[in-house]
């Protein structure tokens, strides 16, 4: 990659684009602008890939933040801020790792969701709309009618709850 | 936007992780690769000093294969990648684009820098204009926040003449332009 080597782009590609592609379709709920998100996001990626610092976390997690980032830019556009919120938080509540779930490649899928679903609903609300819909804490207390200081502790609790769940089940290095 | 600390926390960053991968349009993998070769630097090669009369030599020799290849330029239609630029002026003014048409691919690159954000609820809309002025959607855009974003154009530029951004709304644009554009470039 940072030989500007389209080869490395394209096997960079090939490994997270299918990861990359479904959380900007999560965030915009657009096949089109999911496909502009991707696309700017690893043309960054490879643009800049010299600033890539595998001491601060995984090739994976540079390409899912990357992703992430560009498309919480291009929603933060849209007309009226269209975003979906109130399912967020339902989405992920009933999920659990199952047997043979767990027994498949999904493993870390599994347990990023069966962490989500063990967070107490309010928690897990603040965290989603932060992650998937990018809005701010001050947002996130106006669009549930809290205070930005039980906003704030939500967020914390749900970070600790998340750290501790995924460090036990070896998730942490995105 | 989350605290920064927090944002950087591999807990955060793991909730990406719940998504379901889904496999992207085999277009899309083409369309990154087409825009990065665009973007691929010139090597730059390591100095050499060179004796005088060596690079005396040298200049005489790509003075001649320069007029040689003018010559064979002027004789056969270019299939290689042609650059051209655009400017911004009024409400874009000091925004600028790189236009890369590979020919060869019918695929054009447009990497823009220095785009402020559009108004609330408008996007940038990149047209394809011909000589007698009929204007053909080539998509829409939002720049980064940094002014930056990479537009692939689908399509030949053979036909037009300008290419051009208006503002219009989002977030899909319109059919037809509604306003003077605010960024233009020959292509032609």
């Amino acid at each position: 990659m940072a030989a500007r080597d389209t080869a490395a782009l394209a096997e960079l590609f090939d490994r997270y684009g299918a990861l990359a592609y479904g959380v900007a379709l999560r965030v915009l709920r657009d096949p089109g602008r999911a496909q502009d998100a991707v696309q700017d996001a690893f043309l960054k990626l490879w643009h800049g890939a010299s600033g890539f610092n595998p001491a601060r976390g995984s090739l994976r997690g540079w390409v899912l933040a990357a992703v992430r980032n560009r498309a919480i830019d291009l929603v933060r556009g849209r007309s009226g801020r269209d975003r979906e919120v109130l399912e967020l938080s339902e989405e992920f509540a009933a999920t659990s790792a199952g047997p043979e779930e767990q027994a498949t490649a999904s493993v870390e899928r599994a347990a990023v969701r069966a962490a989500l679903g063990d967070l107490p609903a309010e928690q897990r609300q603040a965290v989603l709309l932060a992650y998937f819909g990018g809005y701010t804490q001050v947002e996130i207390a106006g669009l549930t009618g809290v205070p930005l200081s039980t906003v704030k502790g939500r967020m914390r609790l749900a970070m600790d709850k998340l750290a501790s769940y995924l460090k036990e089940r070896g998730v942490v290095n995105v | 936007m989350f605290e920064e600390d927090e944002l950087s926390e591999p807990a955060f960053a793991a909730i990406g992780l719940a998504v379901e991968p889904v496999m992207p349009p085999a277009t899309l993998r083409t369309r990154i690769l087409s825009a990065a070769e665009a973007r691929t630097p010139v090597v730059t090669l390591q100095r050499r000093r060179l004796p005088w009369s060596l690079l005396a030599a040298a200049m005489v020799l790509i003075s001649v294969a320069a007029f040689l290849l003018g010559q064979t330029i002027h004789r056969e239609a270019p299939t290689g990648p042609a650059v051209f630029a655009m400017a911004g002026h009024g409400a874009l003014q000091g925004a600028a684009a790189k236009v890369t048409d590979l020919k060869s691919d019918r695929v054009a690159v447009v990497e823009f820098n220095g785009m402020p954000a559009p108004p609330p609820g408008k996007v940038y809309e990149l047209w394809l204009i011909t000589s007698d002025g009929r204007a053909d959607s080539a998509g829409v855009f939002v720049p980064d926040s940094s002014g930056h974003t990479v537009v692939v154009v689908d399509r030949s530029l053979e036909g037009y003449s300008v290419m051009a951004v208006t503002v219009e709304a989002g977030p899909s644009g319109v059919s037809s332009p509604s306003q003077q554009p605010a960024m233009t470039g020959n292509i032609a």
